[in-house]
């Protein structure tokens, strides 16, 4: 029997738990369990009203783009949290926070957005059929098939591409402003007060009797400033994952990983990028379709992890995604291949239990 | 007399709390989480010797055990479940650093005895950590863990084989592993486990 009374040397190891830490620890326990429910996070309201006017005013959803249901002119309006959406063609918009957003179109042939106000973050779908164009206060971006982000806010509007290319065009859609490519970026200084042509004066006396010519009160020609921001490194962007994943910003960590593995594919990184980007995406964004897709790479580059473990991973993945029979195979594979490995029992409970 | 005793209610059991939770009460789980943050952050902090992964594997370890407490046939175990789930989370962040750090990718973080123990911590007690702690991030995880449960938290042969998912069979040779290189890197005769 044990001496309960007396003090293991375990009892001296303990970590510092300031109530902040803790908290911060929760959030990201609870965040995932709110992902995996599809339970909008707080605050409820703005996020569930976002929800219904997507669901019910475009269909973008519910129904295909396109049909005699969809109705464009649905706004979608965040405040204080940011919102997801995917459209059936499988492109996803992630909407920041305090944003309006308007779909002006929504058809087979053409998606179109206007952002009035915040940040869009896109990712589309390549479809030869259809034209995607975001309208921003100073330009508009058309795109085929990319992952870009468009922010307009008091100072501006710009343009950050992920992946692939964008055209920037003017909003009249008669001047190509910019053709930006992965990694750059696109910015439109909103013109000042200062820069603003004055008013004349009116007379102080006598009546006004002829209209006053003011000059033109658009504002001056702003200058396109296209800016190339350098490529990051591999090491930069593993960096940036990191420090991303360990402020419990999942989505950011997630995308640099993403970046990583897709813009350095033979970097001693990659495998282990997408591994990290695969625990992500299944714990905590409960995406085990796209966690399957970061392991089949991450496999086929195994440097940086354990490759039992991105085994086990996929498995947990394939009885996520309720795929019972390839869960099976995969997981009496795994257990033949790793009969005293650290995951035999979760692997073996994966399946089965769920 | 008896009619100013107030009575406090009842605290109710980690079975109680985990059958809330499976009925979707939400606060459950919060509740599940503030009672064993404490545990789950000392297993991770105690089996990986460092502050730094301490949040990634509380957090993994909470999400694992939350997802599949649909599983947990005993739900009066859910600690027992939990600290199962965190040891394993803590060998596969051990594992995963250790392959970084031979990579290159991370660099050796030693041990800082100092910031690892209390204050107060007794003088015989802190010899045996800074011995043990010293050496053993050459050890292989599973080998690492298994020394570390037995030796700091006095758990049986049975309960790490528990804790860790393998059989006793294995952590059996696992510990005789472990004492040998323990023994090796300390320059000592071979000592039983």
């Amino acid at each position: 029997m044990k001496n309960v009374t007396r003090r293991l040397p375990c009892d001296y190891v303990q970590p510092e738990l300031a109530p902040v830490r803790v908290e911060r620890m929760w959030d990201v326990v609870e965040r995932a369990q709110d992902v995996r429910r599809g339970k909008p996070g707080l605050p409820l309201m703005a996020a569930v009203a976002a929800l219904t006017v997507i669901a019910l005013m475009i269909g973008l959803r519910m129904r295909s783009v396109g049909t005699a249901g969809t109705k464009p002119g649905a706004l979608i309006v965040t405040r204080e949290q940011s919102s997801a959406l995917t459209l059936p063609d499988g492109s996803a918009l992630s909407v920041g926070v305090a944003t309006s957003l308007e779909v002006t179109e929504a058809s087979p042939a053409a998606v179109r957005l206007r952002l009035t106000r915040g940040s869009v973050f896109c990712s589309v779908v390549p479809r030869a059929t259809r034209t995607f164009r975001v309208d921003a206060p100073a330009a508009s971006v058309l795109v085929k098939g990319t992952r870009f982000e468009v922010v307009a806010n008091e100072t501006g509007t710009s343009v950050r591409v992920e992946h692939g290319s964008v055209e920037v065009r003017s909003r009249d859609d008669q001047r190509l402003l910019a053709t930006l490519e992965e990694g750059q970026t696109w910015s439109q200084r909103q013109p000042t007060a200062a820069t603003e042509p004055a008013v004349p004066q009116l007379p102080t006396s006598a009546a006004v009797v002829e209209p006053l010519a003011l000059p033109p009160t658009a504002a001056p020609e702003p200058t396109v400033t296209p800016t190339h921001r350098p490529r990051e490194t591999p090491s930069a962007l593993f960096q940036r994952a990191n420090t991303e994943r360990a402020e419990g910003h999942a989505e950011a960590a997630g995308a640099a990983y993403d970046k990583l593995r897709r813009q350095y594919p033979h970097d001693a990184r990659a495998g282990l990028a997408a591994f990290e980007l695969a625990r992500i995406r299944l714990g905590t964004l409960n995406e085990p379709r796209a966690a399957i897709s970061a392991l089949e790479f991450a496999l086929a580059h195994p440097r940086g992890f354990v490759v039992e473990d991105a085994e086990a991973l996929k498995i947990d993945a394939l009885a996520r995604l309720g795929d019972a029979a390839a869960c099976t195979r995969a997981a009496e594979r795994f257990l033949v291949q790793y009969p005293n490995g650290a995951q035999r029992a979760r692997v073996a409970a994966a399946c089965r239990l769920r | 007399m008896v009619d100013n005793v107030i009575k406090l209610a009842e605290r109710p059991t980690d079975g109680q709390l985990v059958a809330a939770a499976l009925s979707g009460t939400g606060t459950a789980k919060r509740a599940l989480f503030d009672r064993h943050v404490t545990m789950v952050a000392a297993i991770a902090f105690r089996l990986t010797g460092h502050d730094s992964d301490v949040d990634d594997i509380v957090q993994d370890s909470f999400i694992g055990a939350f997802t599949g407490l649909a599983r947990l046939e005993n739900v009066e175990a859910f600690r027992g479940f939990l600290a199962s789930i965190t040891t394993r989370t803590a060998i596969a962040t051990l594992r995963r650093r250790k392959l970084l750090t031979r990579l290159g990718l991370r660099r050796r973080e030693l041990v800082r005895l100092e910031a690892l123990t209390a204050p107060h911590t007794p003088a015989d007690v802190v010899a045996e950590l800074r011995q043990v702690y010293g050496v053993i991030d050459e050890f292989p995880a599973h080998e690492r863990v298994v020394l570390l449960l037995r030796r700091f938290e006095d758990l049986s042969l049975e309960e790490i084989a528990e804790r860790t998912g393998a059989s006793l069979a294995t952590v059996k040779r696992r510990l005789v592993r472990a004492e040998r290189l323990l023994a090796q890197a300390l320059g000592m005769a071979e000592s039983e486990p």
